[in-house]
């Protein structure tokens, strides 16, 4: 794939040890190491929740190592297919549970800032609560590219595959969704 | 021009062109735009802290990864082997050839069976 990025951490990149994760279990432990703690992070910030963070990231990577035998190296980053399985898991989770706003309110509170005053902090922390709750009213799909392009920091070509459209559909949609924030950011400071 | 005098003037080139262009980019990356992704990315990134599953969690995730049974791929499981096809069209060639005996003494008796007289 154009412009893949291969991670090498410890010696073989992914793509290499998903070959062997196929028969060799140790293996496939490596690539757990790797990628438990960005997609326990994307599942806690789709979910909200500590416990069906834990749950997700579980069944992430059990059906991971059921479905190793049909990873394809060609085309496809390890972990754009290891967020895809994540992303099915979390969109079934969301239609059986019925919901929908699902960024986390819990992080934000301790939030170190850089602000000089008591005055400065409070403010900055309004920003923050406006900025939060106009990502919250976002339609699901927008706030999972922005968790993947921020906080997952995926590039345009993962997140194109995670979540099945085109890099320049994925682009496209990201500039209408930082768009839209601004506007309803500028709303809310018009109205309030 | 001695040796050392061309030496000394590719060096000189040399540095002249590296240092306009350090100069070049530091102009680019003082006069770029902040872009509306810069912002988004400054102000998403300090919404998002990361956040880190437990060691105890991780932990029992690997042990439990490591030591699960090996699976058999799933597609190997559904795909039905040769008999299981045979027996499989077997059941179903049977139960049409009932099916069509059944008809057969239906239509038979229907035409053939003696006609009580009207009371």
């Amino acid at each position: 794939m154009k412009g893949a990025r291969l991670r090498v951490v410890n010696g073989e990149p992914d793509e290499v040890l998903a070959i062997r994760a196929r028969t060799d279990r140790e293996a496939f432990g490596i690539l757990y190491e790797r990628h438990v703690r960005r997609v326990y992070n994307y599942m806690y910030y789709r979910t909200g929740s500590v416990a069906d963070a834990e749950d997700l990231t579980a069944r992430t990577f059990f059906q991971a190592l059921n479905n190793m035998h049909r990873y394809q190296v060609q085309g496809v980053p390890f972990s754009a297919w290891l967020f895809r399985i994540a992303h099915n898991l979390v969109a079934n989770w969301h239609r059986d549970t019925g919901r929908h706003h699902t960024i986390s309110t819990d992080g934000i509170v301790d939030l170190p800032t850089d602000a000089d005053g008591p005055h400065d902090t409070a403010e900055m922390e309004e920003e923050r609560r406006e900025l939060h709750a106009a990502l919250r009213r976002l339609p699901a799909d927008r706030q999972q590219l922005l968790i993947l392009k921020y906080v997952e920091q995926l590039s345009t070509e993962e997140i194109a595959v995670i979540m099945g459209r085109s890099e320049g559909a994925i682009k496209a949609l990201l500039h209408r969704t930082i768009k839209s924030l601004r506007e309803e950011l500028s709303r809310t400071k018009r109205g309030g | 021009m001695s040796q050392w005098g061309v030496v000394e003037f590719v060096s000189r080139v040399a540095e002249r062109m590296s240092t306009a262009s350090e100069d070049l980019a530091a102009q680019l990356a003082r006069h770029r735009p902040a872009t509306p992704d810069d912002l988004a990315t400054v102000s998403l990134e300090a919404l998002f802290p990361p956040v880190e599953p437990s060691p105890a969690f991780v932990e029992a995730l690997r042990r439990q990864l490591l030591e699960a049974p090996p699976m058999v791929p799933a597609e190997m499981a559904e795909a039905p082997t040769s008999t299981t096809r045979r027996v499989v069209y077997g059941i179903a060639a049977l139960g049409s050839l009932a099916s069509a005996a059944v008809i057969a003494v239906v239509v038979y008796r229907a035409r053939f069976a003696p006609q009580r007289p009207a009371a």
